[in-house]
């Protein structure tokens, strides 16, 4: 997720500086990414484009905030995964059981492997603090230190919490085929 | 399913967004850049402002205790242009911070 960090920093200052269409910049550069990290939470597009549509009118709320001694995808997706957890606060969609999310159920998108919206099925029927890890976890890449700063965490309490996180997934997904089998 | 295939299928993401989507959010951007901030009333203003005015009384009125009454006549002129001094450095120092 490595994008030129002076074209954000060069972005934001013009819109500071009072040029709105600047923003368009920003919102070119990161919409993949945002949208890819909000239908992580959201589970289907419609819901994913709000939620990342939320994120960037926070973000050009709140850019003066942004100064400059964190990188600005730090700030952004920090920023993004906040807005994300508390749309999960506010609307859990997971509360089915665990093994239950874990059962295929609806198709994938046309640009998503097959086994895509199971998964994050599953993993949003997870405990907060290990959902949020592992989406993380996989949304920068398997990168730990990324992951953690996203989440304010040390990279030892994101470890701990990824490792029981995907023990608890495997064994959702195993009651899951246990399941079906029968 | 094993933990090697769960990574393969939870990193390999390539969803996007519509086409429209970026048009969309500008749309809101735009909308909120055109909402007025509500107008604040400058209390902070107002207690440099008051601060300011309460320092040039107090300095007027230990100037006039503090000076003799048969020298009141000459030493008042000079109690009065200390005060407006004051009030329009006060003045000056409000106008520099507004802008």
């Amino acid at each position: 997720m490595e994008r030129d960090p002076d074209a954000d920093a060069e972005a934001v200052r013009r819109v500071l500086a009072g040029d709105v269409e600047a923003f368009a910049v920003v919102v070119e550069r990161w919409q993949g990414p945002l949208f890819r990290l909000a239908l992580r939470y959201a589970g289907e597009r419609g819901a994913a484009e709000d939620l990342a549509q939320e994120v960037f009118l926070r973000a050009y709320r709140s850019l003066a905030s942004w100064r400059g001694d964190a990188r600005f995808s730090t700030w952004l997706i920090a920023l993004a995964t906040n807005v994300c957890r508390s749309h999960a606060r506010r609307f859990p969609r997971a509360t089915e059981p665990l093994d239950e999310a874990a059962l295929p159920a609806s198709a994938p998108e046309p640009d998503e492997p097959a086994l895509a919206p199971h998964l994050r099925r599953a993993v949003n029927a997870l405990p907060p603090r290990y959902r949020d890890a592992l989406h993380l976890f996989y949304f920068h890449a398997l990168d730990v230190r990324a992951a953690a700063a996203s989440l304010a965490l040390s990279e030892g309490t994101l470890k701990a919490r990824l490792a029981r996180g995907r023990k608890l997934l495997l064994s959702a997904l195993a009651a899951g085929t246990e399941g079906r089998g029968r | 399913m094993d933990m090697d295939e769960i990574d393969r299928s939870l990193l390999d993401d390539r969803a996007e967004p519509r086409p429209s989507f970026q048009a969309d959010v500008m749309r809101a951007v735009r909308r909120e850049a055109a909402t007025l901030p509500p107008i604040r009333f400058p209390w902070e203003r107002l207690a440099v402002g008051a601060g300011g005015w309460l320092l040039v009384l107090a300095l007027a009125w230990k100037a006039l205790v503090s000076t003799d009454p048969a020298r009141l006549l000459t030493s008042a002129p000079a109690v009065a242009v200390a005060c407006l001094a004051f009030s329009l450095l006060v003045q000056r120092a409000l106008r520099v911070w507004a802008s």
